[in-house]
C-alpha cells in the first residue's frame, strides 16, 4: 500500500498529540453534550487510523520521523513512528475507544469534565509513545498524569479520595525522580535525545544516571519492589477509570522502560541481572497477591504486577527474540487486561459490588459478561488458542534461548497461580451458588469449601446435572456495558487463532529495538 | 484425507447450535454420523498406514516460531483416532436417549464436538506446538463439561482444571525446551535429530515435564483424585472423556515420547512405580465404592496405572500390550458407563446398596453389562482377557528391557503386583454385575429400555467379544504401533489361547484370588471398612489451595494501607542500591565523585546556606500549617535569589512568582484546617529525609561538572539569535526550540485548572469569613488602596514582560504569572476585576497555543515551527509570539481558577453568576450547565 510518508511526518505524527488536545478544548467548551461524547469516540478512532498507516509504513523496519518545529535532528524534539510506537498507538487507541464506550454506558459521560480530561490524558499517552526525547517523555507523562489525578478522585467517595491522595503522592514522587534522573543524564551526556543516548549505558556514569530514570519508570510501571501502590489505588476509583488507567498509564511506564533499557544499555550489563530479578519477583509476588485478594479489581490489579514481570523480562533476554516477545506480550496483555477490567466493571456496575464473597452464580444473569470473562481469563492464563498462549510461548522461548532456568521455571510455575486466581474469580463470581443462597462465611476459612467438596461429595460424585431442573435464566444485560469487554476478548481470540501477522510485526519491532540503527539515524540524521 | 477428517469434525462445531435449534437433544445422531464419516475418511488412508507408511500433511502456520500445521497419521495415531471417533459416535448416539428433554443441550453438544475435534487433533498432530494447542483445548472442554451448567460441578471442575492445568503447563515447558534444543517443532524431525542435539541433561529436564503432563492427564497418583471428582458430569461425558479418550491422552503422550527416554532407567522406574501403585490403589478404592460411577472412575484410575506401568517396562511387547489395553479398556469402560447410565435412568439409582435383581426386569442390559464386566475382569473369551494376558507376559519379561540389566526380580515383582491388581479388578467387576443384577428384585415397574438406548452399548460390548475370540484382527495395528514407538517390526501373534503359558497361570491365580475376594466380600470389607472412604487427596488439595490464598493475602497486605511510607519504601531501597552501585562502578576520584571545579563555590553561598538551613529546620519543626507554608515560600525565595546570583534570571523570576502565588492560594485554605497539635515527629521520616538529601547531593555532585558545555548549549548560544530572531536564549528554547515541551507543560496547567473547576467547591460557603481569618478589617482597607495602585502596574509589567520576552528576561509564562499576581492581589484585597473568567482564559489560551502549532504545516513547514513575518512598523515578528500568548492566558486562567476554587475570594456576585454557580450545586453536571451558559 502507498503511504505518504511526508504527510505522516508533517501532519499525522504531530496530530497524535495535538489532535486530542484540540478535541479537549472543544469538549471543554461544549460541556456534557452528545457532540462531546461523539468527539470522545472519534479521536481514538482517528489515532487508530494513524497507527494503521504508521504500521504499514514501518512494517519493513522503516522509521517515520517528525522533527518538531523543523529544527535539525538532535536539536529538535523528534516525534518518531517506528513499528513499536505504531503498534502501541494502535492498541492504546483501541482501548481508549472501547473504554469510552463502556464509560458512557456506565454513566460517566454525563460528567462534564470527563471527556476533556480523558482526551488530555490520552494525548499525553500517545505523545509518550512517539516522542524520542527523554525530557519530552517526562512532559508527556505529566500531561497524561494530571488528568488522571482528576479522574482518580472523581468518584468522590472517601476511599476513592484516600486512594487518590496516595496515587498523587506516589506519582509525584515518580515524576520528581524521573526529572532528577533526567538532570543526571543531561549532566553526564549533554543531551536528552534518546537516539543520542543509544548505547551510552556502557559508560558506568551514564548507566547509573539512566538507572535513576529506570527506577522512576519502574515505580510508574509498578514493578516489584515498587509495586504496592498499584493495588492500593487502582481498585478504588470507578471501574471505567481503572480500565483506562490499566490500559494506558502503567503501560507508558512499561513502554518507556522497554525503549530506554533496550536503547541505552547493552546486553550483559549488570542491569540485565537486576531487571531479571525484579521481573521474576514481580511475577511471583503479583500472582500471590492476586490469589489473596478479595475483590475483582483487587485480583486483576495484582495481576498487572505479575504480568509486567512477564512483559519486561524479555527486554534483557535473548536480544531480538526477547524483545519480540516483549512487544507481543505487551500488546496481548493490554488488550486482555482491559477486557477483564471492563467485564469486572460490568459486574460491579450491575451488582453494586466487586467483593467476591458477595457475588456468585452470575453466569445465569450475565451470560455474555461470563463468556467475555471466560475468554479473557483463558487468554490471560495462556491457554491456546488465545493470544496469551503465543505471548507465553514467546517468553518461554526467549528464556530457553537465553538459557535462563530461573525465568523459564518462574514463567511456568507462576502460570499455575494465574490459572488459580482466574478460577477464584470464575468460581467466586460467575459460577457457584448465587449470592443470597450462600451463607455469609469468611472466605479465608476452609469452611468456605462448602461450595465445593461437600456438595460434590467426598465420594466424588453428586447430583447428576442432566436431571437437575433449574430455574429459567434471568437474562439481564446492557449491551454497551458488556460488548466492549467481549470485543476485546474476541480480538485476543482472533489474534490467537491467526497469530502470524502480529508475531511477524512483533518480530520486526523486536529486531529494530535490538538493533536501533534505523531509529538513531532517523532521529539524528537531519530533517524530516 | 487426514485434514478432511479433522476439519469435518472441527468445522461441525460451528453448526452444532444450528442443529440443536431444530433437533434439540437428538443432535447427537447427526454428530455421530459426522464422527463415523470422519473415521471413514481416515480409514481410506489406513491401507497405506498398515503397509508401513506415515501420511503427513503440512501447511505453513506460524512462521515466527517456525511452526507448521502438520498432521501425521501412523499406526499409533490411527489406533487412537479410531477410538476417539468410534467411541465418540457411540456416546453421541447414546446421549439423546439419556438426556432429559429439559436439559440445555446446546452447550453440551458444542463442547463435546469441540472436544472430539481437539482429541483427534492431539493424536494426529505432527507438530509439538499443535499438539500442545489441542492438549489444552481438551483440558478446557473437560473443565466446561464437568462444570456443567450448574453449581454442583464448579468445585470439582476447578480442582480438575488446576491439576490438569499444571500438566498442561508442564507440557508447555517440555515442548518449548524440545523446540529450542532441537531447533524444530516437527515431531518426526525432533526424533530424527534427538540423538545429536539432545543431551542427557536436556532429557533429564524434559522427561519429568512430560511425565508430569501425562500423570496429571491420566490421573496417576498423586493426581488421581480429579477423575473421581469429575464424575459429577453427566454420564455421556464420563463415558467419553473420563473413561475412553481424554484420560488416554496421557498414555498417548507417554507412548509418543517413549523412544526418547527408553534408555533412561529413571523414566522406566518412575512409570512402573507410579503406574503399578496407581493400579493397585485404584482397584482397592473401586472395591470400596458403592456409587457405580465412582467405582468405574477408580477402576479407570487403576487401569490407567497398568497402562502407564506397561509403557514403563519399555519392551516392544509391553508397549504393544499398553496399546492393546487402551483399546480394550475404551471398549469395555465406555460400555459400562453407558449401561450404568441406563440403570440410573431406569431404576433411578446408581447406589449398589439400592440396586438388586435387575436381571429379571432388564435381561439384555444385564447381558451386555456381563460381557463388559467380564472383559474388564479379564475373563476369556473377551478382549480384556487377551490384553491382560499380554500385560502379564510383558511384566514378566521386564528383565528383557535394556534398563533393568537383566535383573530377574523386577519381572517377578511387577507381575506379582499386576496379579494383585487383576484380582481386585475381578472382584469389583463381579460386584458390579452381581450387585446390580442378582438377588431379589425390589423395584416394580422396571422395563428394558428401548433398543435405541441400548444399541450404543451393545456395539462395543459385542466388539469386545468378537475381538476376544479373534484377537488376530488387531495384529496389524498393534504391530504398526510398535514400530511407531521406536521398535523394529515384530510379528504379533495375539491369540486367545497361547497354551499353558506362565501368563495363563497368572491369570488363573488372579481369577481365583478375585473370586475369593468377591465371595468372601464381607470378610474383606471388615478389613477395608464398610463405608466408602473419604478421599484424602482432595482435602489436601483444598488445604494447599486455601493455604496459598491465605499466603497470598499476607503477601498482598501492603496494598491495603494508604500509608505513603510503605509504598515508597521499595523505591528508597532501589535508589540506595543504585547509589552503592554507582559508588562502586563509576571510576574517578573519591569513589565516583568528580573533582571539585575550582571557583564553583562562592563566599555568598555560605550566606545563602546560613539562611536556608535554619529555615528548613524551622519548617520541619513547626506545627502550624500557615507557618510551614510561609517558611516554604521563604525557602523558595532564597533559592530564587541563589539562582539569580548564578545567572539565571528567567528561572529565578519564575520561581519567585510561583512561590508568591502558592502562598496566596494556599494560605486561606490552610488557615481553615485544624491545627494538628498531636502530629508526631517521626525519627524514621527524619532519617529518610537526611538520607535522601545526602544521596541527592552526592548524585548532583557525581553527575554534574563532568564536561564542558554540551554541543547543544553551544549550538543554542551561537545560533539561536540568528535562527529565531530572539536574543533571550532561555525564551527561544522555551517557545522556539522546545515549544512542544512548553505546550505540554501548559496543557498540564490546563488540566490542573480543569481539575480545579471540576472540584465542586463544597467548602467555600463562608468565603468572606476566610479573609477575616487572615486579615483584619483595617489591614484590608489599607490593602485595597494599595492594590488599586499595584494591580494596573502589574498588568503593565506583564505586558512589557510578554512583549520583550523573546529578547530579555520575560515571556508568556512569566508574564502570565505576573498577571496572575495581579489577580491574586485583587483577590486578597477583595477587588473584583473585569477580566474574562478562568474558563474563558483557559479555553482560549489552549486554543491559541494549539492553533499556532499549525501555522507551520499550513505554510509548508513543520508543526510548531515558528514562522517569521516582517510587519512594517514593529519589525520582524514570529508566530511563536502567538504561542506565547496562549501560554500567558492559560497561566492567568490557572491562577484565577485556583483562587476561585480554593479561596473562594475576590469574586463578586457578577462573576459568581457567570461561572461560579456550581458552587451551590452539589453535582458537576449542574455546574456544567452553569459554565456552558
Amino acid at each position: 500500500m502507498n503511504i505518504d510518508i511526508a504527510f505522516l511526518s508533517t501532519w499525522a505524527l504531530p496530530l497524535v498529540f495535538l489532535g486530542p488536545l484540540i478535541a479537549a478544548v472543544i469538549t471543554f467548551v461544549l460541556g456534557a453534550s452528545a457532540v462531546s461524547r461523539f468527539i470522545g469516540l472519534l479521536v481514538p478512532l482517528g489515532v487508530f487510523a494513524v497507527s494503521i498507516a504508521l504500521v504499514i509504513a514501518t512494517m519493513d523496519g522503516q522509521v517515520v520521523v517528525s522533527q518538531i518545529a523543523g529544527w535539525p535532528g538532535g536539536v529538535a524534539i523528534a516525534f518518531v513512528g517506528d513499528l513499536f510506537s505504531a503498534l502501541m498507538l494502535g492498541v492504546s487507541s483501541l482501548l481508549v475507544f472501547t473504554s469510552m464506550v463502556f464509560s458512557y454506558a456506565a454513566g460517566l459521560g454525563i460528567d462534564r469534565w470527563f471527556v476533556p480530561a480523558v482526551l488530555v490524558m490520552t494525548g499525553g499517552v500517545y505523545g509518550a509513545y512517539v516522542t524520542a526525547d527523554l525530557f519530552n517523555l517526562f512532559v508527556m507523562v505529566e500531561v497524561a498524569l494530571l488528568p488522571s489525578y482528576i479522574l482518580m478522585s472523581r468518584r468522590g467517595t472517601l476511599t476513592a479520595l484516600r486512594a487518590a491522595r496516595l496515587y498523587l503522592i506516589v506519582n509525584l514522587t515518580a515524576s520528581t525522580l524521573f526529572l532528577a534522573g533526567l538532570g543526571a543524564v543531561y549532566g553526564v551526556t549533554g543531551t536528552v535525545n534518546m537516539a543520542a543516548l543509544a548505547g551510552l549505558g556502557v559508560l558506568p556514569v551514564v548507566g547509573v544516571a539512566t538507572g535513576v530514570v529506570v527506577i522512576a519508570l519502574s515505580l510508574k510501571a509498578a514493578l516489584v519492589p515498587t509495586h504496592s501502590w498499584l493495588p492500593a489505588t487502582y481498585p478504588y476509583t470507578s471501574p471505567a477509570v481503572t480500565a483506562l488507567f490499566s490500559g494506558l498509564l502503567t503501560k507508558i511506564g512499561v513502554y518507556a522502560l522497554v525503549r530506554i533499557i533496550s536503547l541505552v544499555y547493552e546486553p550483559g550489563q549488570l542491569v540485565t541481572v537486576i531487571v531479571v530479578l525484579a521481573c521474576v519477583a514481580s511475577m511471583v509476588i503479583g500472582v500471590l497477591g492476586a490469589l489473596g485478594e478479595g475483590t475483582i479489581r483487587g485480583v486483576l490489579t495484582f495481576h498487572m504486577i505479575s504480568q509486567v514481570g512477564y512483559i519486561l523480562v524479555g527486554v534483557v533476554l535473548a536480544g531480538a527474540v526477547g524483545l519480540a516477545a516483549v512487544v507481543f506480550y505487551l500488546i496481548h496483555h493490554t488488550i486482555v487486561k482491559t477486557s477483564l477490567f471492563l467485564t469486572g466493571g460490568t459486574v460491579e456496575h450491575e451488582e453494586g459490588t466487586g467483593i467476591i464473597k458477595r457475588l456468585g452464580g452470575l453466569a445465569r444473569a450475565h451470560p455474555v459478561a461470563s463468556l467475555a470473562f471466560l475468554l479473557a481469563a483463558l487468554s490471560l492464563t495462556g491457554i491456546p488458542p488465545f493470544s496469551g498462549f503465543w505471548a507465553k510461548l514467546g517468553v518461554l522461548n526467549a528464556a530457553a534461548d537465553a538459557g535462563s532456568v530461573l525465568v523459564f521455571a518462574a514463567a511456568l510455575i507462576v502460570s499455575v497461580g494465574t490459572l488459580g486466581s482466574m478460577l477464584k474469580l470464575g468460581s467466586g463470581v460467575f459460577w457457584g451458588t448465587p449470592k443470597g443462597m450462600r451463607e455469609e462465611e469468611d472466605e479465608e476459612t476452609p469452611s468456605d469449601v462448602t461450595v465445593g467438596p461437600e456438595t460434590v461429595g467426598a465420594t466424588g460424585v453428586a447430583i447428576d446435572v442432566a436431571t437437575a431442573v433449574e430455574a429459567p435464566p434471568v437474562t439481564r444485560w446492557r449491551p454497551l456495558l458488556v460488548i466492549p469487554g467481549l470485543a476485546l476478548a474476541l480480538i485476543s481470540l482472533g489474534i490467537g487463532l491467526y497469530p502470524e501477522w502480529l508475531l511477524a510485526l512483533s518480530d520486526t519491532a523486536g529486531q529494530s529495538l535490538s538493533e536501533p540503527t534505523a531509529y538513531v539515524t532517523a532521529v539524528l540524521g537531519g530533517g524530516s | 484425507m487426514l485434514v478432511a477428517s479433522l476439519a469435518l469434525v472441527g468445522l461441525t462445531t460451528f453448526f452444532v447450535p444450528l442443529l440443536v435449534r431444530y433437533l434439540g437433544r437428538f443432535t447427537g445422531y447427526p454428530l455421530a454420523v459426522v464422527f463415523l464419516a470422519s473415521a471413514a475418511l481416515l480409514l481410506v488412508d489406513s491401507p497405506e498406514v498398515m503397509s508401513g507408511e506415515t501420511i503427513v500433511q503440512s501447511w505453513q502456520w506460524v512462521a515466527a516460531f517456525d511452526v507448521q500445521f502438520t498432521l501425521r497419521l501412523n499406526g499409533l495415531a490411527l489406533l487412537f483416532a479410531m477410538l476417539v471417533l468410534g467411541v465418540g459416535a457411540l456416546v453421541l448416539s447414546y446421549a439423546p436417549q439419556y438426556l432429559d428433554p429439559s436439559y440445555e443441550v446446546g452447550r453440551l453438544y458444542t463442547v463435546l464436538n469441540l472436544f472430539a475435534a481437539a482429541m483427534l487433533g492431539i493424536v494426529l498432530s505432527g507438530d509439538l506446538i499443535l499438539l500442545l494447542v489441542f492438549w489444552e483445548v481438551t483440558t478446557l472442554c473437560s473443565f466446561l463439561l464437568v462444570a456443567g451448567n450448574g453449581t454442583a460441578g464448579a468445585w470439582a471442575a476447578t480442582r480438575a482444571l488446576v491439576i490438569t492445568g499444571i500438566g498442561g503447563l508442564s507440557l508447555f515447558g517440555a515442548v518449548v525446551l524440545l523446540a529450542v534444543k532441537t531447533q524444530t517443532t516437527d515431531i518426526a524431525t525432533v526424533f530424527a535429530v534427538a540423538p545429536e542435539r539432545l543431551t542427557t541433561t536436556d532429557l533429564a529436564i524434559i522427561g519429568p515435564l512430560i511425565v508430569l503432563a501425562a500423570f496429571t492427564k491420566s490421573a496417576q497418583l498423586p493426581f488421581h483424585f480429579w477423575l473421581p471428582g469429575a464424575m459429577v458430569a453427566i454420564t455421556p461425558v464420563s463415558a467419553y472423556l473420563h473413561a475412553a479418550t481424554l484420560v488416554k491422552a496421557g498414555i498417548y503422550l507417554l507412548l509418543l515420547f517413549s523412544p526418547l527416554f527408553l534408555d533412561m532407567p529413571a523414566w522406566n522406574l518412575t512409570l512402573m512405580t507410579f503406574g503399578l501403585a496407581t493400579a493397585v490403589f485404584g482397584a482397592f478404592q473401586a472395591l470400596r465404592q458403592r456409587d457405580l460411577k465412582s467405582l468405574l472412575a477408580y477402576s479407570t484410575v487403576s487401569q490407567l496405572g497398568t497402562m502407564v506401568a506397561l509403557v514403563g517396562v519399555g519392551t516392544s511387547a509391553a508397549l504393544a500390550a499398553a496399546a492393546l489395553l487402551v483399546a480394550a479398556h475404551a471398549l469395555f469402560k465406555a460400555t459400562l458407563f453407558m449401561l450404568v447410565g441406563i440403570v440410573d435412568r431406569e431404576a433411578g439409582s446408581r447406589d449398589l446398596a439400592e440396586l438388586s435383581g435387575l436381571w429379571r426386569a432388564m435381561p439384555i442390559t444385564a447381558a451386555l453389562t456381563g460381557l463388559a464386566a467380564m472383559s474388564m475382569a479379564g475373563l476369556p473369551p473377551l478382549v480384556g482377557f487377551v490384553a491382560k494376558e499380554e500385560a502379564f507376559y510383558s511384566f514378566l519379561d521386564t528383565p528383557q528391557a535394556s534398563w533393568t540389566a537383566g535383573q530377574e526380580w523386577t519381572g517377578i515383582v511387577a507381575a506379582a503386583i499386576a496379579v494383585l491388581g487383576a484380582a481386585l479388578t475381578f472382584a469389583y467387576s463381579a460386584r458390579i454385575f452381581g450387585g446390580v443384577f442378582f438377588g431379589p428384585l425390589t423395584q416394580r415397574k422396571l422395563y428394558e429400555p428401548s433398543w435405541l438406548f441400548l444399541a450404543p452399548a451393545f456395539v462395543p460390548a459385542v466388539a469386545g467379544l468378537v475381538l476376544g475370540v479373534a484377537p488376530g484382527l488387531l495384529n496389524g495395528i498393534i504391530d504398526r504401533t510398535t514400530v511407531d514407538v521406536g521398535f523394529a517390526m515384530v510379528q504379533s501373534d495375539l491369540s486367545l489361547w497361547h497354551g499353558f503359558s506362565t501368563a495363563l497361570i497368572l491369570s488363573i491365580i488372579a481369577i481365583t484370588l478375585g473370586s475369593i475376594l468377591h465371595f468372601r466380600r464381607r470378610w474383606v470389607m471388615r478389613w477395608l471398612g464398610e463405608e466408602p472412604p473419604t478421599p484424602i487427596a482432595p482435602l489436601i488439595f483444598d488445604r494447599i489451595w486455601y493455604g496459598t490464598l491465605r499466603f497470598g493475602a499476607k503477601v498482598g497486605r501492603s496494598a491495603h494501607t494508604t500509608s505513603v511510607g510503605v509504598h515508597l519504601f521499595g523505591v528508597g531501597v532501589l535508589l540506595l542500591g543504585l547509589a552503592i552501585i554507582g559508588f562502586v562502578v563509576i571510576p574517578g576520584a573519591g569513589g565516583g565523585l568528580p573533582a571539585m571545579i575550582p571557583g564553583s563555590a562562592q563566599p555568598v553561598d555560605i550566606a545563602i546556606l546560613a539562611l536556608l538551613v535554619p529555615a528548613v529546620v524551622f519548617l520541619a519543626r513547626t506545627r502550624s500549617a500557615i507557618a510551614a507554608l510561609v517558611l516554604a515560600g521563604f525557602v523558595g525565595l532564597i533559592i530564587a535569589v541563589w539562582l539569580l546570583l548564578l545567572g539565571a534570571p528567567d528561572v529565578a523570576l519564575t520561581l519567585l512568582l510561583v512561590e508568591f502565588l502558592t502562598v496566596v492560594v494556599a494560605a486561606p485554605v490552610l488557615s481553615r484546617l485544624p491545627v494538628h497539635r498531636d502530629i508526631g515527629r517521626s525519627t524514621t521520616a527524619a532519617i529518610s529525609a537526611i538520607v535522601v538529601g545526602v544521596v541527592s547531593g552526592l548524585a548532583v555532585w557525581a553527575f554534574t561538572g563532568r564536561r564542558e558545555a554540551s554541543d547543544l548549549s553551544e549550538y543554542f548560544l551561537a545560533e539561536a539569535e540568528e535562527l529565531t530572531g530572539g536574543t533571550n536564549v532561555v525564551n527561544t528554547i522555551l517557545v522556539d526550540f522546545r515549544g512542544l515541551d512548553t505546550l505540554g507543560e501548559v496543557t498540564v496547567l490546563f488540566a490542573a485548572a480543569l481539575g480545579l473547576l471540576a472540584a465542586t467547591a463544597v467548602t467555600i460557603r463562608a468565603r468572606q469569613d476566610a479573609v477575616t481569618e487572615v486579615l483584619g478589617a483595617g489591614e484590608r482597607a489599607v490593602l485595597r488602596v494599595g492594590a488599586r495602585v499595584v494591580i494596573p502596574l502589574l498588568f503593565i509589567a506583564a505586558l512589557v514582560l510578554f512583549w520583550r520576552g523573546h529578547d530579555e528576561p520575560g515571556g508568556g509564562f512569566i508574564a502570565g504569572l505576573v498577571a496572575g499576581a495581579a489577580v491574586a492581589v485583587a483577590s486578597i484585597a477583595g477587588i473584583s476585576l473585569r477580566i474574562p473568567s478562568a474558563f474563558a482564559l483557559l479555553a482560549s489560551g489552549l486554543a491559541i497555543a494549539l492553533a499556532s502549532a499549525f501555522i507551520g504545516p499550513l505554510v509548508g513547514g513543520a508543526a510548531l515551527e515558528p514562522i517569521k513575518v516582517d510587519v512594517p512598523v514593529v519589525g520582524s515578528l514570529t508566530s511563536s509570539l502567538i504561542f506565547d500568548l496562549g501560554v500567558l492566558l492559560i497561566v492567568v486562567g490557572l491562577v484565577r481558577a485556583a483562587l476561585e476554587r480554593l479561596d473562594g475570594l475576590g469574586m463578586d456576585d457578577e462573576d459568581a453568576s457567570e461561572d461560579g454557580s456550581g458552587d451551590d450545586a452539589p453535582s458537576a453536571t449542574n455546574q456544567a450547565t452553569g459554565v456552558a451558559s
